[in-house]
């Protein structure tokens, strides 16, 4: 049985490393002199090993303003996300209203829709309220999806409502149980929901590909990558080094809430029950 | 005369309702309107009532081509997917390292997909076959299938290892005292103890599956020929680069109507096949 | 509860003003002092490329103390799609950017312009459209013949120069494919493909009219002498649809001795390259050596407010002291004759060694806007460039003949053109 399980673990190691493989090809290269990308391919090492090529790329194109802008359009429309979210959830799980199912049937309903039957309208829209290449166009379309709501509205619903009754016979308006009981108990999910936000949002490439046009200015992250293949060939070394320096922010979300991540995937995997 | 609740209500739900209504129902309807025009972006738009459909499916070039590669990318992509995402998943169960494989197996999942399809590009070029695999009508849709699966079977690996942690010891000591072992334990006992979650990663996936653009955008730029063209592919060629934005809604519309059918198709289909503990 | 909507409301409305862009109009902002602020649209990759243009901009203000340039800029590959889009959200920027051969699709969105003296008649003439002048040009750019020197020297071959026959580029071209390395880097791009063609046979892609031919009998027979190159990988063939610039990036990687690019990298590709660069005017066809000019230049959008000032900034941009500081640095050979010179001097000063390199170099540029014309090309140009990546690769991998990707190419895009 022991040794079973050794062999099944190094088989396991194995395995993983394969798939690793394009990671660890992609930081090799990067750390490759330039004009040796193809020189020995399946050596894993240059003739040196070149850091500079990192801060070559931040000298190339202005790669930080690109995470700066990043951050900026994940941060706030992951807070908008949440609130909204937040919001329209305890409507839905805590309080009685005429329509109520009614409405979040057509939120559920909404789900359905994929992104791409939106962006051409979204386009029209974002014109007509002059917001074609700034930053509220990265954010603001896509801060108000019922996930989040539906999201939510599971955990409110888990919550006893003996607390919210005791609270209301205490005179607490409906915001203070909001405020004080409900968000507290809520803050393992408002994480996993802010976390995932925050990700998709940095990772968005066909929105910000379609609405922005400054790059320079207003690129974020998937369209800096772009900008390595110009008119003057494409230097792959710093496309590698870029590359790794765009996936650096997500890995180091996901090491540090790794725990969170993966049970939030599985509550929201395991809803369907 | 409404309840102090019901104005309260009212309060809470207003931000998502409006939020929802201006960037989600509003585009939704305004798409089915510009369907049916023919609507340049510089310029008058006029009513054309189903020219813009009766072009995809009778004159346009690559909307065919596009519809049957993204019926095929999803058709090998899912059940990669769902395979390896599977296997791994009982493969890791009994590992003390568990946590450890999930998030390894996790990490191109997370991260931009951008950046993943570069890598791999660079790696089919380094691979060097003549002609290279992208470039060869045979083989580059699978590749980029094969960089897709890479990338996200993560995400159900997790949800599936989730659901195999939770399958009642009860239930699995039984099934073993009836001396079922092997596959016919899996198929038999352990598969169906976690069809909801399989339901549920099945479902997503394809809808997923059917919306791929970023990964033949940056790998194979629809080619070579129309070898590698999907559905929201054409809807971004149609609107952004052909500026016939009347078209693209209409080609976003097939798309939806196709996510909407499976969808549909899959939830009536899973009272067969999901079993959920009551 | 209220405070919270509140603050939610003025978010969305904080937003919606600074997307407004304030006073001004499209384009450009007039401030109360009466300075006005132009935007200007512009390609560019990296950032010392964009320090260059913002260069430039002070050139602009140093002589009309009123007139203030913002630059902003997109990467080259995606600059037209996004121009497009901008002008169809009535966001274009005053001073647009243009590319002689995207000319066709803005037509008329751009203000006809007066050319002063001193530019040289081609790099004026690329950048016309029924008589009217579009933009006023800051460079001239011939396609060109790279070579790999030291590949010529270790297979004995004499180096190309002026006269050298298609045989004898093919015959090159089979004696460098060796150990791996291919003689030619193969293209589907516009320029660097087309002009190949062109000299082959004379082969126009575009009639004089401007309507496409690309199932052109002398198309065919010279796309069917190109594809050929790719037999015993003589020619290395794009590793997909989305290998844009293929040949010269193989080129300089030292994978393909030889590569057809514009005179615009010579300065970067002589520093990067870990061997001798030469240059030739492209291999003579039937008709003599030919290539296709292509050139850029600066326009005025139509509807913007400010169009004397912006007319103002685009004869400073295009101006003398403007192209003497862009030749001096390096980015292009000067559209105006009298700063030509300096565009070479710095080649010289940039690679000491290899000043003989560079002469060689300067005289194929001058040969080549001998034989050069410029490349009109059709409305939906951005269409027919991405049927080419598509249909062409087919061609060269030998999945279609060239006369079948050809049609297919000249059937998509006679579509909007």
């Amino acid at each position: 049985m022991r040794a079973r399980s050794v062999v099944s673990h190094v088989l396991l190691g194995a395995v993983t490393l394969v798939f690793l493989y394009p990671l660890v090809f992609a930081v090799a290269t990067a750390l490759k002199p330039a004009g040796e990308t193809f020189a020995d391919p399946g050596s894993l090492v240059g003739s040196e090993i070149r850091w500079r090529n990192f801060a070559d790329v931040f000298q190339y194109v202005p790669f930080q303003r690109y995470i700066l802008n990043g951050v900026l359009v994940a941060g706030v429309g992951t807070i908008v996300v949440l609130a909204a979210s937040a919001l329209s959830a305890y409507a839905f799980a805590s309080l009685r209203w005429r329509g109520r199912d009614g409405v979040f049937l057509l939120f559920l309903a909404t789900l359905m829709v994929p992104q791409e039957v939106l962006v051409v309208p979204m386009f029209i829209l974002m014109q007509a309220l002059g917001w074609v290449d700034s930053y509220q166009s990265l954010i603001f379309p896509w801060a108000f999806t019922a996930f989040g709501a539906f999201l939510l509205r599971q955990f409110f619903r888990s919550v006893p409502r003996e607390m919210q009754e005791a609270a209301r016979i205490d005179g607490a308006g409906e915001l203070q149980i909001f405020v004080r009981i409900m968000l507290p108990l809520a803050r393992p999910a408002l994480g996993v929901l802010a976390v995932f936000t925050f990700i998709n949002y940095w990772n968005s490439f066909l929105w910000p590909l379609i609405m922005i046009n400054d790059v320079s200015a207003r690129g974020t992250v998937p369209l800096g990558l772009q900008l390595f293949f110009g008119q003057n060939g494409n230097q792959w070394h710093l496309v590698m080094a870029a590359s790794v320096v765009s996936i650096l922010p997500t890995l180091l979300l996901l090491i540090a809430l790794q725990k969170h991540l993966v049970k939030g995937i599985a509550t929201a995997g395991l809803a369907g029950r | 005369m409404r309840s102090r609740e019901e104005w309260s209500a009212l309060g809470f739900a207003t931000p998502s309702v409006l939020g929802l209504g201006l960037f989600t129902l509003f585009p939704v309807g305004m798409a089915v309107v510009m369907s049916f025009f023919d609507w340049p972006m510089l310029g008058d738009s006029q009513f054309i009532g189903l020219e813009n459909f009766r072009y995809l499916f009778g004159e346009d070039p690559d909307f065919l081509a596009s519809l049957r590669n993204t019926f095929v990318f999803t058709g090998l992509y899912v059940p990669l997917n769902i395979i390896v995402a599977l296997g791994l998943a009982f493969w890791i169960s009994n590992s003390r390292w568990q946590n450890l494989w999930r998030v390894l197996f996790f990490i191109p999942a997370i991260t931009p997909m951008v950046a993943n399809a570069v890598i791999w590009k660079l790696l089919f070029q380094l691979v060097g076959t003549e002609p290279n695999l992208l470039a060869d009508g045979r083989t580059a849709l699978l590749s980029v299938v094969a960089m897709s699966v890479w990338q996200g079977f993560g995400y159900n690996l997790i949800v599936f290892s989730a659901a195999i942690n939770e399958m009642s010891p009860s239930v699995l000591e039984a099934a073993s005292i009836d001396g079922a072992t092997g596959p016919r334990r899996l198929f038999s006992v352990q598969l169906p103890l976690i069809s909801p979650a399989l339901f549920f990663a099945t479902t997503m996936t394809v809808i997923n599956a059917l919306q791929v653009f970023t990964q033949p955008y940056i790998l194979t730029a629809g080619g070579p020929g129309n070898a590698t063209e999907t559905l929201v592919m054409n809807v971004y060629q149609a609107g952004f680069q052909s500026r016939d934005l009347g078209l693209a809604a209409a080609a976003a519309w097939v798309l939806f109507a196709i996510i909407l059918l499976v969808t549909a198709g899959q939830f009536l289909g899973q009272k067969r096949w999901v079993h959920y503990e009551s | 509860m209220k405070a919270k909507l509140a603050a939610g409301l003025v978010l969305l409305a904080a937003a919606t003003a600074c997307g407004g862009g304030g006073s001004g109009t499209a384009g450009g902002a007039r401030q109360d002092d009466g300075t006005v602020t132009l935007d200007w649209e512009m390609w560019a990759g990296s950032e010392e490329e964009k320090a260059q243009l913002d260069h430039l901009t002070q050139l602009v203000t140093q002589q009309n103390p009123k007139i203030r340039i913002k630059l902003r800029t997109a990467p080259f590959n995606a600059y037209f799609t996004k121009l497009q889009t901008e002008f169809a959200a009535g966001k274009q920027a005053c001073i647009v950017s243009m590319q002689s051969l995207r000319l066709g699709a803005y037509a008329d969105l751009l203000e006809p312009l007066t050319a002063p003296e001193g530019f040289a008649p081609a790099s004026l003439e690329a950048l016309k459209m029924d008589g009217k002048q579009l933009a006023l040009p800051y460079d001239l750019s011939p396609m060109l013949l790279y070579y790999n020197k030291d590949a010529f020297a270790k297979a004995g071959l004499p180096e190309p120069k002026a006269g050298w026959t298609v045989a004898d580029f093919e015959k090159a071209a089979k004696t460098l494919t060796t150990g791996g390395k291919s003689g030619f880097g193969m293209s589907f791009s516009d320029l660097h493909t087309l002009s190949l063609l062109l000299s082959y046979n004379g082969a126009k892609p575009v009639t004089d009219d401007v309507k496409l031919q690309m199932d052109s009998a002398p198309m065919v027979d010279a796309l069917t002498w190109y594809a050929g190159l790719a037999k015993g990988k003589v020619g290395s063939v794009p590793a997909g649809s989305a290998e844009a610039g293929w040949g010269e990036t193989q080129f300089i990687n030292g994978n393909a001795m030889m590569a057809i690019d514009g005179s615009w990298n010579v300065g970067s590709t002589i520093k990067e390259a870990k061997f001798k660069v030469g240059l030739a005017p492209l291999p003579a066809g039937t008709s003599g050596s030919k290539t296709y000019v292509a050139n850029s230049g600066f326009g005025v959008a139509k509807g913007c407010a400010y169009k004397d000032e912006a007319i103002k900034a685009v004869s400073v941009l295009s101006g003398k002291e403007a192209q003497a500081y862009l030749a001096g640095v390096g980015r292009g050979f000067p559209a105006r004759t009298e700063q030509q010179a300096a565009y070479e001097d710095f080649l010289v000063k940039q690679n000491q060694d290899k000043s003989a390199d560079v002469q060689a170099a300067m005289a194929a540029v001058k040969q080549g806007l001998d034989g050069g014309v410029p490349l009109f090309t059709t409305k939906n140009w951005d269409d027919v460039t991405k049927t080419m990546a598509q249909y062409l690769l087919q061609a060269y991998t030998g999945a279609q003949s060239p006369k079948d990707a050809l049609t297919t190419i000249q059937q998509q895009g006679a579509r909007g053109q």
